[in-house]
């Protein structure tokens, strides 16, 4: 990543050295790599993240001071963390050990939507935002083959946890596919959600539209979901997961963690993964079994 | 009293193009240049989008969904890589000014628009330093992305010109018919 920044720098320098007297382009050369140092040195710690091989807490059953003080947060509000909140990476890096939430168990308990069967070997867990374009480029993209080879065969099963960071539409999104859980239809709305996508915070994502949205899917009570989602029900549990998110470290959604079905050995993959990446590791988890 | 008149040698934008590619990719430094500079941005702009990935296996895709960024972003590599290259032959053997306005600001907003900021760490980043206004910043970052693209191959196409008139413009002559 920094070789674009690596290459503009022997440009600014060769240029410096040739022409001393435009030092005029050369300042708006170091602008620019700054700029751009910046920009990948974030980057950089965002790679960082994608190979740590998080440790398991069904290992150590412990969880840190910290990370605690994270979910307990109180100032988070709108599902935002505001600024200054962030975990930084190094924090991460060095305790690599997450709360014991990610056990299959543990997410049904909490009131997260799975899919599949589930005494799979292995879970996935998707971190995802309704209003993320990635996220829907893995629902419609990826999911399906993963549907087909592995949910469908009782080899590994998907679990949702909402990680809203792209605007206040995105939590009323999460609370509506909530409330459409409660009927059972959370993944009919999964679908729903990613196939008539919009611009971010163009409203496609209002509560408005959420009640229109589950109006279409059949079988669902739109009066019981409407009371659902003004009640704002699911406040607390979008918080929650939203927190789990930033306490972990992830950086960006997609996020995902596949993993053995009681929470031990798991992989962090950020990005809207092609099916084959998933497939390399969830093979591995199985072959290891 | 003469009437004195310049005329230069190249007549058209299309013969200064050519000009300045003959000159420069007539040596094949050059050509290696260009082509690692477009090698490398193409590879950023499609881990940016997505596309490529090297962990857990190397692999790229190209959905349904990413064909216009992909052609886009095809193209600012390129373009990238032939304006590096440009500006590198100038630094080297003219003492004209660079059009680095032009280069930077184009690579600039490039890469920028190749990242769906929202997306990815660029967007929390943003959210985290500017609170509700990066939330506005990444969005619009993530909602204008290919007319973002537009705009920086726009800006590419113009620096391009720009290096080509000056590399160019050296060999204008004064003529003067009366002479």
């Amino acid at each position: 990543m920094l070789l674009m920044t690596n290459f503009s720098s022997l440009i600014g320098i060769v240029n410096l050295l040739r022409t001393s007297k435009r030092l005029n382009g050369f300042y708006t050369f170091m602008a620019f790599t700054i700029l751009t140092t910046l920009i990948y040195a974030q980057m950089g710690s965002l790679n960082k993240l994608e190979s740590i091989q998080l440790a398991t807490a069904a290992e150590t059953g412990t969880e840190t001071a910290e990370e605690r003080a994270h979910e307990e947060n109180p100032n988070v509000q709108n599902g935002f963390s505001p600024a200054g909140q962030l975990p930084n990476m190094t924090q991460i890096a060095n305790n690599t050990v997450i709360p014991n939430e990610f056990a299959l168990s543990n997410l049904v308990a909490q009131g997260s939507p799975s899919f599949g069967n589930q005494s799979a070997s292995v879970t996935i867990i998707e971190f995802g935002d309704f209003q993320c374009h990635f996220c829907g480029r893995f629902a419609i993209q990826t999911e399906p083959s993963l549907n087909s080879t592995y949910f469908q065969t009782g080899k590994a099963n998907l679990v949702f946890k909402h990680f809203v960071t792209h605007g206040p539409d995105s939590f009323s999104a999460a609370m509506a596919s909530q409330c459409a859980n409660d009927q059972g239809k959370f993944w009919n709305f999964y679908k729903t959600l990613y196939n008539n996508q919009g611009e971010e915070n163009s409203g496609w994502a209002s509560a408005n539209n959420m009640k229109k949205f589950a109006a279409g899917i059949p079988g669902m009570d739109t009066q019981k979901f409407d009371s659902c989602l003004d009640s704002q029900k699911y406040k607390s549990l979008v918080e929650n997961d939203t927190n789990l998110a930033f306490s972990s470290g992830f950086q960006g959604t997609p996020t995902y963690i596949i993993q053995k079905n009681n929470g031990s050995d798991r992989e962090v993959l950020l990005g809207a993964y092609p099916f084959p990446s998933f497939q390399a590791i969830i093979d591995k988890k199985i072959s290891g079994d | 009293m003469p009437n004195k008149k310049t005329m230069p040698i190249t007549t058209s934008w299309q013969d200064s193009l050519i000009l300045s590619f003959r000159t420069v990719f007539s040596n094949w430094p050059y050509l290696l240049i260009t082509g690692g500079t477009a090698t490398v941005f193409w590879i950023v702009f499609n881990v940016f989008d997505q596309l490529l990935f090297f962990s857990p296996i190397v692999i790229f895709y190209l959905p349904d969904d990413a064909v216009i960024g992909f052609i886009l972003a095809t193209l600012t590599a390129i373009l990238l890589g032939i304006v590096v290259s440009m500006n590198v032959y100038v630094f080297r053997h003219s003492k004209l000014k660079l059009g680095l306005a032009a280069f930077f600001s184009g690579s600039t907003v490039s890469v920028i628009s190749s990242t769906c900021a929202s997306c990815s760490s660029l967007g929390f980043l943003l959210v985290s330093v500017f609170g509700g206004t990066g939330v506005a910043a990444s969005s619009f970052l993530s909602n204008y992305q290919t007319p973002l693209r537009v705009l920086s191959i726009a800006l590419l196409t113009w620096a391009l010109f720009s290096v080509a008139n000056k590399l160019t413009s050296s060999c204008v002559i004064k003529y003067d018919p009366s002479k």
